[in-house]
């Protein structure tokens, strides 16, 4: 029988572990679509919280598409140049688009195209034959959302006739009235008429669980609702772990399952601790985890079992 | 133990429920620890941990039907 090597928490490698979980994690694909100045990288920066193109660089995958991924950033995100309305290159730009989303998902999985965020400026007060035809058919392809930016700088009659204009391409539920104004972000009750907590729930509940995680670690958690879903998802890391627990500790030898368990809870709370962006840096999440939490558990258990027994 | 046909087995399962509680005990109790950090940026996620962990450690141990009565 193979002798086991007791957890040493002083030589446990916890870059080698956190590389491992940065490779685990299934990132989706998230295209960014929409004419020029129809708030694309408002969008991205007021969601992610952070100007993901400036993290990331940016690859062309195709003429007009970029692809930014990194190491650092658990979704890869495609950002197409655009166009001008009324632009000859009009066309040309959906034909790009389609066809890459189109040729993406005859891909494997990974490669796919999971989500797309079509932008288009409310304040132009039109949804063109074009943004009606590509919608249309990115919908054929994959999940598509319709972001309506600068609603600040439309009437809700407006609002409700881009809508109407939208109804027979997409869905009323992947319509997304958004804006970065600070008078609404600000203001409790104007705020209730922007979408940006739907947009989220909405993208998150698109995808396959595999790829939630990634997107949910990406995310500017700027409410208590995103917060929520955030917590409620990580039952699901929880879940993977506590799999592994109880196979590693299906040995009837006494200690035999400490030795196993505590390399899968400590890698758990790293792993939680990352999903949840806490700033700290490797050392420090050592620290936290030997000096805080597992003498924690101990004192705990101690306690139960003395009241127990 | 080795006396009794099937005790081996009752005690494997015994032994994976229970580790399974503390296990999801352990991971809930720091899912609701970064949360809070995450909902109230005033304590660090150091202060919370000294403050909040083990009760809710034990909260969730104790939610657990499974562990409850068995650690």
């Amino acid at each position: 029988m193979d002798k086991q090597i007791p957890f040493n928490f002083d030589t446990y490698d916890l870059k080698e572990e956190l590389d491992r979980l940065r490779g685990k994690v299934k990132k989706p694909n998230i295209f960014i679509a929409g004419a020029t100045g129809s708030g694309k990288s408002s969008v991205v920066n007021h969601v992610f919280g952070r100007d993901l193109t400036k993290v990331a660089a940016g690859e062309p995958v195709t003429r007009g598409i970029h692809q930014f991924m990194s190491d650092e950033i658990a979704i890869v995100l495609y950002d197409s140049e655009g166009y001008e309305i009324g632009s000859a290159r009009q066309q040309a730009y959906a034909d790009e688009v389609i066809g890459f989303v189109e040729r993406a998902q005859t891909k494997g999985a990974a490669e796919q195209i999971h989500l797309v965020w079509y932008v288009i400026n409310a304040s132009m007060k039109r949804v063109t034959p074009l943004d009606r035809a590509l919608i249309k058919q990115l919908n054929e392809a994959t999940s598509v959302a319709v972001l309506l930016t600068q609603i600040d700088q439309v009437d809700m009659d407006e609002l409700t006739a881009l809508r109407q204009e939208l109804m027979d391409v997409v869905s009323e539920e992947a319509v997304f009235q958004v804006s970065v104004a600070d008078e609404l972000l600000n203001d409790p009750e104007l705020r209730t008429h922007l979408d940006w907590e739907r947009l989220v729930t909405w993208s998150v509940e698109q995808l396959d669980h595999s790829l939630q995680e990634g997107l949910l670690m990406e995310i500017h958690a700027e409410s208590e609702a995103i917060l929520k879903l955030k917590r409620k998802k990580a039952n699901r890391i929880i879940s993977g772990y506590v799999a592994s627990a109880g196979t590693a500790a299906a040995v009837p030898l006494p200690f035999a399952d400490a030795i196993a368990l505590t390399p899968i809870q400590v890698t758990m709370s790293v792993h939680l601790f990352r999903y949840w962006g806490v700033k700290a840096n490797d050392d420090m999440l050592k620290t936290l985890i030997g000096s805080t939490i597992i003498p924690q558990i101990g004192r705990a258990l101690s306690k139960t079992i003395l009241l127990t027994s | 133990m080795k006396f009794f046909p099937g005790a081996n087995a009752a005690a494997s399962v015994i032994n994976a429920t229970v580790a399974s509680g503390i296990t999801w005990a352990i991971g809930l109790a720091i899912n609701e620890v970064a949360y809070r950090n995450a909902m109230d940026s005033s304590k660090t996620i150091e202060q919370l941990l000294d403050s909040d962990f083990g009760s809710l450690f034990e909260k969730f141990m104790e939610q657990n039907p499974v562990t409850k009565n068995k650690s």
